[in-house]
């Protein structure tokens, strides 16, 4: 991969790994931080990453560096600051503002499975390389975290 | 499974949602989501838990991820480190270097080997130690000797080709079968071509090819007590050779050391 090339996965990219890193640990400087990472990652590597792989290489870092994020002590209460700012259901219409907030119910790695499907649109298989889990397993992880975001809404639904 | 079991349909529902299934499997579960309310209502309601896209989250440090682009593409550097060859690279020389000076060595002595074996005639050849492997255990008492390559202790004189050759084995390069003898050949003297044969060191007395000898090692042993008489393995060489020629000559002798230590000395016979 070249220096142009790299740049075109800077600008291709850039935007959703963004998004997936600031969704998935729901802080701006440290979504920053995870993307700063993988892109350095891939300029290092980059001469064993071919172009039409950019974009898996980014988010398999990305989701990576994510993990290590959770796994870091951190301040519960500057972690709860974050949440709270991060979500703010004025800015969207009001089912996407629960549906975001019902997206805080779940665990780690059941977040970053629907993320990777609904904001990437990644495959089972696809989303298996990514988070080194089995194609079976992304299936049943997945359905269960859809089935606890419809439970949670419906309840969400009866008690408004 | 049956088509009918709420859970399979469910599961169905969810991959239709993900867009896991082939068209066959698309349309089967279509099929049965439009017989349904229920199943319509389900599948609704998944696919509106679907999250969309949030376009306006945007990266707004694209710049600082950038790299520039006229700098020329140069390889990361490879893990595998390439110091064995430049460390081969190095020694390949001293190697060769190494080769040509041992195997000019190996050569050297070769000579002088052959040059020993060829000064001496061919009824003394069979009874003399092989050059190469001069050394034995003489003092084994069942004469059964493991030959030992005594590399510093061959002595090879090589002066006045020809006539007044004179080669001088130590004792301990002697083979069993000449037990404690000291080989000397010379033809310097007229008409004497072999000085030593079999059990003890000979001086010849007579003038021509005669077999009066005189036990050389009674008359090293008179010489060695005059305090003026050279001492050493130099010394037992230059009285050896006195004892020979029996007078005192001015005579040029080479000496090599060892098969690998070729270092030649000029001594003179006094």
């Amino acid at each position: 991969m070249t220096a142009q090339e790299y740049n075109i996965a800077v600008e291709e990219w850039a935007d959703r790994l963004y998004r997936f890193a600031l969704k998935t640990v729901q802080e701006p400087e440290e979504a920053k931080d995870i993307v700063q990472q993988s892109y350095e990652t891939l300029w290092i590597n980059r001469e064993d990453v071919s172009p039409e792989k950019v974009k898996s290489y980014l988010f398999t870092i990305a989701h990576r560096r994510c993990m290590d994020h959770f796994r870091k002590p951190r301040n519960s209460e500057l972690h709860q600051e974050q949440i709270t700012a991060t979500v703010n259901p004025n800015q969207h219409s009001e089912w996407k503002g629960y549906l975001q907030e019902a997206l805080k119910i779940l665990d780690k790695q059941s977040k970053t499975l629907i993320l990777l499907k609904d904001y990437e649109g990644y495959s089972y298989e696809e989303i298996g390389r990514i988070t080194e889990l089995s194609h079976a397993q992304v299936k049943v992880y997945l359905h269960r975290a859809r089935k606890t975001l419809k439970e949670y809404l419906i309840s969400k639904k009866q008690i408004l | 499974m049956k088509h009918t079991d709420n859970q399979y349909i469910e599961e169905q529902i969810l991959l239709l949602v993900d867009g896991e299934l082939d068209p066959a499997q698309e349309q089967s579960i279509r099929n049965i989501i439009a017989g349904s309310p229920e199943y319509q209502e389900l599948y609704d309601t998944y696919l509106s838990l679907k999250m969309e896209d949030e376009q306006d989250i945007v990266c707004t440090f694209k710049d600082e991820l950038k790299k520039p682009e006229t700098i020329a593409f140069v390889p990361a550097p490879k893990r595998s480190s390439r110091w064995p060859y430049y460390a081969a690279a190095a020694l390949a020389p001293i190697a060769i270097v190494s080769a040509l000076w041992f195997g000019a060595q190996k050569e050297q002595l070769y000579k002088d080997n052959s040059l020993v074996k060829s000064q001496l005639p061919q009824n003394l050849n069979t009874a003399l130690p092989p050059a190469q492997e001069p050394a034995g255990n003489n003092k084994s008492k069942n004469n059964t000797h493991t030959p030992v390559k005594r590399k510093t202790e061959k002595i090879v004189r090589k002066a006045n080709p020809d006539p007044g050759t004179l080669a001088l084995i130590r004792p301990e390069e002697t083979t069993p079968e000449v037990q404690r003898t000291v080989h000397l050949l010379a033809n310097q003297t007229a008409g004497i071509s072999v000085a030593a044969v079999r059990t003890s060191p000979i001086r010849p007395i007579a003038e021509n090819n005669t077999t009066a000898t005189e036990d050389m090692a009674l008359a090293l042993a008179k010489i060695a007590k005059d305090d003026h008489a050279p001492k050493g393995l130099l010394g037992d060489v230059i009285n050896a050779g006195n004892w020979l020629l029996n007078e005192e000559k001015s005579t040029t002798v080479e000496i090599s050391l060892g098969n690998f230590i070729h270092k030649s000395y000029t001594i003179t016979l006094k």
